[in-house]
């Protein structure tokens, strides 16, 4: 691809990007100092060869197009270690979780397992219905069986509602 | 208000039935929530503007009844808190929520606290009361897990993010001894789960295998989620690591609290621990 095709394409992610920082916590990607503190500290970093302080230097950079094609954002298991010790306030996690936003957005989620967890949150507003468990590993139980008032859900028109009208926000 | 957030509500039974025994022998009433839903944590994955709709609305449903609320889960913790602080940093965006939120019959006319289960216990009734009404001492030796929402960020930890000892004090005050361990203050890999759920087994082995090696009686936590990572794939995490003495109990200290007060295992829904908690009760004297 042109490299002028390239940086349109990317213009489009950090224009997307700039508008979800107004309305999350107080990101700043572009002041990281690549002290690395955050990769000392992460918890994936431990297992994989995933770098937050790589992830921001991209995200300074601008290069977002294959961050949010690509698994490696959604490896972070939001421990927020990298947050609390990020000198420059960074908040590393919370970059990741706007990635993550965008490649929702634009791709879809990794895994079947997050759109079953996504899928139920958006549908029934919880995740999951009331699930059976075990006295001592034998009799089943729900809620009303221990004396635990039932749920009531949110009723599906006000959920349909909140999730229709908080796009506007 | 109490919130239990989805886990607790839907599967963690436990929590909420020990939990409900608890608070009313400290003379707090907790107030159920009208309309239940998720606190919104899961999507902000995918979509943050629907995490805040969603986190407002709970905030909402506590100040329409000019409430508090307090709440087993460290996600929800978190998530809430986080939400009530962008809203109260940016009253563009309030403004805009409550637009939102009365169209469903909601108002954030103010911000409710929100508290979660440790900060009720060490805060506001604190360790002096709980001594005063520990009927049976717990003598047993347990590991503690606080989970990472509730330590980090530092602006909402409930105690010192590096070295907490809330949870520690809650245990030494009703019998219960503590030590130190260097898995202490893992994170469950929760997150994980979605992705690479072997990882996270994986992971969360080394923590269990820590734990049995030093001889604790049992791990503790505070968290539903947590609960939900170390308890119910307990069986899980023994079968791929091919050893089948990877068995430890996993309790709620609000549930061994509860004990101490003088409830039975039942009450506080001991049954419904899906790990070893027989050999537990066994080493609880006096019951």
């Amino acid at each position: 691809m042109a490299l002028a095709q390239e940086i349109i394409r990317e213009d489009k992610y950090i224009a997307e990007l700039e508008k979800l920082r107004e309305i999350s916590l107080q990101i700043d990607p572009n002041v990281c100092l690549q002290c690395n503190k955050c990769v000392g500290s992460c918890t994936a970093a431990q297992v994989y060869t995933f770098r937050p302080a790589r992830i921001m230097r991209y995200v300074a950079l601008g290069m977002i197009s294959h961050l949010i094609a690509g698994k490696e954002i959604w490896l972070c298991v939001q421990c927020l270690r990298c947050v609390d010790l990020c000198k420059m306030n960074v908040k590393p996690a919370e970059v990741i979780i706007l990635l993550r936003n965008l490649a929702t957005k634009f791709h879809e989620l990794p895994t079947a397992s997050w759109k079953r967890l996504i899928e139920s949150v958006m549908k029934i507003g919880s995740m999951s219905e009331e699930v059976e468990q075990f006295a001592w590993k034998k009799t089943p139980v729900k809620r009303k069986d221990i004396g635990l008032v039932p749920l009531k859900f949110l009723p599906g028109e006000k959920l349909k509602m909140l999730l229709q009208i908080g796009e506007e926000i | 208000m109490f919130y239990p957030g989805c886990m607790t509500a839907t599967q963690q039974y436990a929590y909420e039935l020990a939990v409900k025994r608890v608070f009313p022998v400290f003379g707090i009433e907790l107030v159920d929530i009208d309309e239940f839903s998720c606190c919104g944590e899961p999507l902000r994955n995918v979509n943050v503007k629907k995490w805040l709709v969603f986190a407002s609305r709970i905030l909402a449903e506590a100040s329409t009844r000019d409430l508090d609320i307090v709440t087993t889960c460290n996600g929800c913790y978190l998530s809430l808190n986080e939400a009530r602080s962008v809203l109260q940093e940016n009253s563009q965006i309030m403004y805009k929520i409550n637009q939102v939120l009365r169209k469903i019959g909601l108002e954030l006319s103010s911000l409710p606290r929100v508290k979660h289960v440790i900060q009720l216990l060490y805060n506001d009734i604190g360790i002096e009361q709980i001594k005063e009404k520990v009927k049976h001492e717990i003598k047993i030796k347990a590991a503690t897990h606080y989970g990472c929402h509730i330590l980090r960020p530092r602006e909402f930890a409930v105690d010192n993010p590096y070295n907490p000892t809330k949870l520690e004090e809650l245990c030494n005050a009703i019998g219960i001894k503590t030590e130190d361990y260097p898995e202490r203050l893992d994170c469950c890999m929760l997150m994980l789960d979605h992705v690479d759920l072997k990882k996270a087994n994986l992971i969360r082995a080394k923590k269990l295998k820590s734990i049995i090696e030093r001889k604790f009686d049992c791990l503790i936590t505070v968290c539903p989620l947590c609960q939900n990572e170390y308890e119910t794939r307990q069986r899980a995490i023994a079968r791929l690591m091919k050893n089948p003495k990877l068995r430890i109990p996993v309790v709620y200290y609000v549930q061994l609290l509860g004990i101490a007060l003088g409830f039975s295992p039942e009450d506080v829904g001991l049954h419904l621990n899906t790990s070893p908690v027989r050999s537990l009760l066994s080493k609880i004297t006096e019951l």
